[in-house]
């Protein structure tokens, strides 16, 4: 039994990883689906949710609210962030994609690249002390309980809870409103919906606001899981929600949380169960992601790809 | 005009260029120089747009009297260390620029020339460092033969790179490569045995010329120079080479492919062009100057670690890329040389380094995507007189490079 439970706490551990990774690879998927781009500044609007989060806490600490039901606090803190960062994100696609909206694509990938650092920097520049790792306060509750040797801690199940929730919301928003429609209309043909009188430039803007907002919940939610944050930690957490996307299929919403489970498991097995492997955590993630690119570069969810010429 | 006021023209134009230079390192206050260069840059590009006739005449006589120009260059260049030999530091931030000429010109093949996005370039500039480094230090390896086998291992790995390159393009492939730089990074830090793990390799030799070592003072009898003397000769001497590579390499069949795979890589297929082949080398030829590069490099400081290669390198050396000009091989040279020189210039700034390049790319690309020195449109002739109704086959691309097709 023991055996099992030491592979079900890995389980465990790669599913709260890998929700994670599903929230980023969400955001990276819906903007490659309505506008094809690689928004290299997504791992850092998680950064900044993190960053965020952290603020408006020591914020309501200042007002005396933090006393309150943990749940309220919770709700103010996610709801805070995600409003700030999907702001962030608009303003990322107003001031930089727009404008390269039709330039080859390396160059669109490259300012989102800049504004990557830029916003990177910007954090360890003006946050107070912001080169250092900065902790991370426990807006829950600290606590476990244990089944059948696997050990849950409450801030996993609420990270579960949370990605859940927001996966299922995102499936209501998508299949049944008209948003979801017109989304869906500009990621199968832009030119299509926009001739059906769709205005696309409010469309994509929406969906950068949605992402934004998704990976800025995965940065307070690594925040609680960790308890540490820094600057730079949207660099590496950004290329594996883009890996996970790739995985998962790129412009496939549910191939994203699938591709960032798997993405999660990989990395937490190969870290607990191959000899050294923990030392090559990022490593193996790397080359589960290459082996895909290059021998089913359509992701798991396969659609058939053909070349626009 | 005769052809000795011609000259004149040419030599006076270099040494306005070489003294303005000059006062850049010697002027202290930053502020001053940022103004500087700012008038400077932007009056040029001002007068490139508004003066375009005038501009290409004067292209056009360094073109006819390419060898003079470059005779007058070299010379400034030589000099150099002579006139700054109170001041070692500026002839290491020389070395270093040159340095970054050699890695900027390589990127360049990749991302330029044959549109592969490479955004993991700075682990070729380690496994250079590497090699040259640890063959040196631990296998007695002469510097002079770790030099072209650290060209030659970051060539293979260029090679590597190319394969899953065969398979993906454009987003694809920046993931992929940041991916290659990043494992690459996690190797160095985790092969201790061969690597000395996050602490690096120390101690690595100075390169030898007989029983002179580099890494001591220069003694000409006359004068003495600093050791970063010699480094700055052995750099002048490699970044030529490289130089004169690229050149002969990008208006060639190899190169016009590689631009034709930029442009379109599916109509450059139908055209019969070997994709696999021309891909390859893209990468294994831009890696070589990355691994050449890291080797002096090592070599210099005598210690390395994985700090020295990170991601930010990468970027480094492409933000130099998109200042200069994408696929412009005058524009990849200012870009290597200004984003060395200036943050030497901004010390005091350091923490603003990675915002200011950051800045650099967004800015470049919204404002003036082709880079300060553009790449021109390059012009075929055939072999016989301009005129006669012979042929001529227009590109985009490394365009001033014209004259040289003409014999």
């Amino acid at each position: 039994m023991a055996e099992f439970a030491v592979v079900f706490q890995q389980l465990l551990n790669g599913l709260s990883l890998g929700a994670m990774y599903s929230l980023i690879a969400i955001g990276f998927t819906l903007f490659f689906g309505v506008i094809d781009l690689i928004n290299f500044a997504h791992g850092e609007i998680y950064m900044l949710g993190a960053f965020v989060a952290l603020i408006t806490v020591s914020i309501l600490g200042g007002m005396g609210l933090i006393g309150l039901n943990f749940i309220v606090v919770l709700a103010v803190v996610l709801l805070v962030t995600m409003i700030f960062c999907a702001l962030v994100g608009a303003a990322v696609e107003r001031s930089v994609v727009k404008p390269m909206r039709g330039a080859p694509d390396l160059m669109t990938l490259l300012v989102t690249l800049g504004v990557s650092i830029i916003l990177r920097e910007a954090v360890m520049l003006f946050y107070p002390n912001g080169a250092n790792p900065q902790a991370f306060p426990d807006l829950l509750p600290a606590g476990d309980f244990s089944l059948g040797g696997v050990l849950i801690k409450y801030e996993q199940l609420f990270l579960l809870t949370v990605a859940a929730v927001l996966v299922v919301f995102l499936y209501f928003l998508v299949n049944k409103t008209d948003y979801g429609r017109y989304m869906r209309a500009t990621s199968q043909d832009r030119e299509a919906a926009m001739m059906m009188g769709l205005d696309i430039d409010r469309i994509i803007v929406l969906t950068f606001m949605l992402g934004s907002a998704l990976g800025a919940v995965a940065g307070v939610l690594n925040g609680m899981y960790y308890n540490i944050i820094k600057f730079n930690m949207g660099f590496l957490m950004g290329i594996k929600g883009f890996s996970a996307a790739v995985v998962g299929g790129l412009g496939n919403i549910y191939g994203a949380v699938v591709g960032g489970l798997l993405l999660g498991f990989l990395e937490m097995f190969a870290a607990a169960f191959i000899p050294g492997g923990s030392r090559y955590q990022d490593v193996i993630g790397f080359l589960i992601v290459i082996f895909f690119l290059v021998f089913r570069p359509s992701g798991i969810f396969h659609e058939k790809v053909y070349e626009k010429v | 005009m005769p052809k000795w006021r011609e000259w004149l023209i040419i030599g006076l134009i270099m040494l306005l260029l070489y003294g303005f230079i000059l006062g850049v390192i010697w002027v202290e206050d930053p502020l001053i120089v940022l103004a500087l260069l700012g008038l400077v840059i932007g009056g040029v590009v001002w007068w490139i747009r508004q003066y375009s006739d005038s501009y290409a005449r004067l292209f056009a006589l360094f073109q006819r009297h390419r060898r003079v120009a470059l005779g007058i260059l070299t010379v400034l260049l030589v000099a150099f260390p002579f006139l700054q030999r109170e001041n070692p530091y500026w002839i290491q931030v020389a070395v270093m620029s040159g340095l970054f000429v050699i890695m900027a010109l390589g990127l360049n093949v990749m991302v330029g020339n044959a549109g592969l996005v490479c955004l993991g370039y700075a682990a070729f500039y380690a496994i250079g460092a590497y090699t040259s480094g640890l063959l040196t230090l631990k296998h007695d390896v002469s510097f002079w033969l770790a030099l072209p086998l650290a060209g030659l291992l970051a060539m293979a790995f260029g090679f590597l790179l190319g394969l899953p390159a065969l398979r993906v393009r454009g987003h694809y492939l920046a993931l992929v490569t940041i991916a290659f730089g990043l494992v690459v990074q996690q190797l160095l830090i985790n092969l201790e045995g061969l690597t000395g793990g996050t602490n690096g390799v120390i101690n690595i030799p100075s390169p030898q010329i007989g029983s002179f070592s580099l890494g001591r003072p220069l003694d000409l009898g006359f004068i003495t120079l600093p050791f970063q003397a010699n480094f700055y000769f052995l750099v002048l001497i490699l970044a030529g080479l490289t130089l004169f590579m690229v050149y002969r390499v990008s208006p060639s069949l190899v190169g016009l492919s590689w631009n034709a795979i930029r442009e379109d890589q599916l109509a450059a297929q139908c055209y019969g062009i070997d994709l696999t082949k021309n891909k390859l080398w893209a990468f294994a030829f831009g890696a070589f100057f990355g691994g050449i590069a890291g080797a002096v490099y090592a070599n210099m400081v005598g210690f390395i670690s994985p700090e020295n290669f990170t991601y930010t390198h990468s970027i480094l050396v492409l933000s130099m890329i998109l200042l200069g000009g994408i696929d412009s091989i005058p524009g990849v040279i200012l870009g290597a040389i200004l984003l060395t020189v200036i943050p030497e210039k901004f010390r005091a700034f350091e923490d603003w380094r990675m915002m200011f390049y950051g800045f650099i790319i967004v800015l470049m690309l919204l404002f003036k995507p082709d880079g300060l020195l553009p790449a021109r449109t390059r012009k075929y002739t055939s072999a016989t007189p301009a005129g006669d109704g012979s042929a001529k086959v227009t590109s985009t691309g490394a365009g001033y490079l014209a004259g040289q097709l003409d014999n």
